[in-house]
């Protein structure tokens, strides 16, 4: 008995998730992928950024570029007030913050409880979001944070 | 006696030829649509078939010298070779005065700082002066003034580094123009809203860029200030190239 659960927790490995909101959705990104969370302090706009490129911060001696997700994601700009977080993340080698206009809390799901979202219109999207799991009585956006630049996006975020 | 055989016409025999080809191939046809048991290996079709079986291998033993011949390249794996394709970021050397302690001018432009190494500076000044618009010249020209004798054309800084937070058009800026304009060679000079101070410079204090596929005027970021260290000549050669 005890090995069968063994091989379907392997089968189906359970996956932890910070969520986050930006306008009246709920996003989730891997827990793994996710350094620190910080108040917004004060981000330094960067001359010829590309407009999803808010600006830079210093982190602990270290240059950080911010991303406004919300124009990452196609949203309208959000207003930054007290519950406004940059989310510090590690992807394709990089360290990035994204904006965020609230962090929730971190979740816990089986990946067998991530549906793909339909493919619809939208390809720019679907190409970052991993898929769509239920959370209580709202849904989740899963997001693949690997896929929310291109490679040469993100190499470029190193070099603001 | 013998009878001499009739010569037959060209087209004719062609005819002939092409009726053989057209009856073989039929045959052939009928024998592959039989039943099992009842093929009947017809001598004739299967020499036929056989015969054409040993003129192609004949044929591809003539190809095959051709074949040969032709230089295999190295393949190379996908991935190599998209990153071979899209690895252009090479490092590009930072400029001379890039070395060592680094006195910069601070400037603001649009409310954003930028750092500008003093060394390459020529000078300074309120920017006062008369200041002749050129005709047909880019929205980045405002004009050319007097400076100690100099003829100086005054670049449009924010329009050069950050058009898209540039309000006014060309000829506002170039009508209302205040602040300052730093000289930067002996012909140009780059307009600033406000000069803040002059700092020094320590290496660690300054992240280089030595990759620039993009804006390569920004040649490093000052660490503390979270501001640009403006590479000039590249902003010039910049302008230069369009």
């Amino acid at each position: 008995m005890s090995a069968e659960l063994d091989e379907s927790a392997s089968n189906d490995p359970e996956i932890q998730l910070v969520t986050f909101r930006l306008l009246d959705e709920s996003y989730g990104i891997n827990v793994m992928q996710v350094q620190e969370v910080l108040r917004v302090a004060e981000i330094a706009p960067v001359p010829g950024a590309p407009h999803y490129v808010l600006g830079i911060i210093n982190l602990r001696g270290n240059v950080v570029t911010v991303i406004d997700t919300r124009t990452r994601f196609g949203l309208p700009r959000g207003e930054i007030n007290d519950l406004s977080r940059i989310v510090v993340i590690e992807s394709e080698s990089q360290v990035v913050g994204i904006l965020v206009d609230s962090v929730a809390e971190v979740v816990d799901l089986r990946l067998s409880e991530i549906d793909s979202a339909p493919n619809v219109g939208n390809e720019e999207s679907s190409r970052y979001i991993q898929g769509v799991a239920s959370m209580d009585s709202d849904l989740l956006i899963v997001v693949d944070l690997n896929k929310l630049l291109s490679e040469q996006e993100w190499a470029e975020m190193s070099m603001f | 006696m013998q009878r001499r055989p009739r010569e037959q016409p060209e087209t004719e025999s062609v005819a002939t030829t092409l009726a053989d080809s057209d009856e073989a191939v039929y045959n052939l046809l009928e024998s592959l649509l039989q039943e099992v048991d009842e093929f009947d290996t017809q001598p004739s079709v299967k020499a036929e078939v056989q015969r054409r079986v040993e003129q192609e291998k004949v044929e591809v033993a003539v190809v095959e010298p051709v074949v040969e011949q032709v230089k295999v390249l190295p393949t190379v794996p996908i991935e190599q070779a998209i990153v071979a394709e899209t690895d252009t970021y090479s490092e590009q050397p930072l400029p001379g005065w890039a070395k060592g302690s680094i006195s910069c001018l601070i400037c603001e432009v649009e409310g954003i700082e930028i750092a500008v190494p003093m060394v390459i500076l020529r000078g300074i000044a309120v920017w006062d002066m008369k200041t002749l618009p050129m005709p047909v010249q880019p929205e980045w020209h405002l004009g050319v003034v007097d400076y100690r004798g100099n003829k100086i054309t005054v670049l449009d800084t924010a329009r050069l580094i950050m058009p898209d937070k540039v309000r006014q058009t060309a000829d506002e800026r170039r009508r209302d123009h205040a602040g300052h304009f730093i000289v930067i060679n002996d012909t140009m000079a780059l307009s600033c809203d406000a000069i803040k101070q002059t700092i020094k410079l320590e290496q660690d204090e300054i992240r280089w860029r030595p990759k620039r596929p993009t804006r390569p005027w920004a040649v490093g970021t000052l660490i503390d200030r979270l501001c640009i260290l403006l590479d000039t000549q590249a902003l010039l050669e910049e302008i230069q190239d369009v």
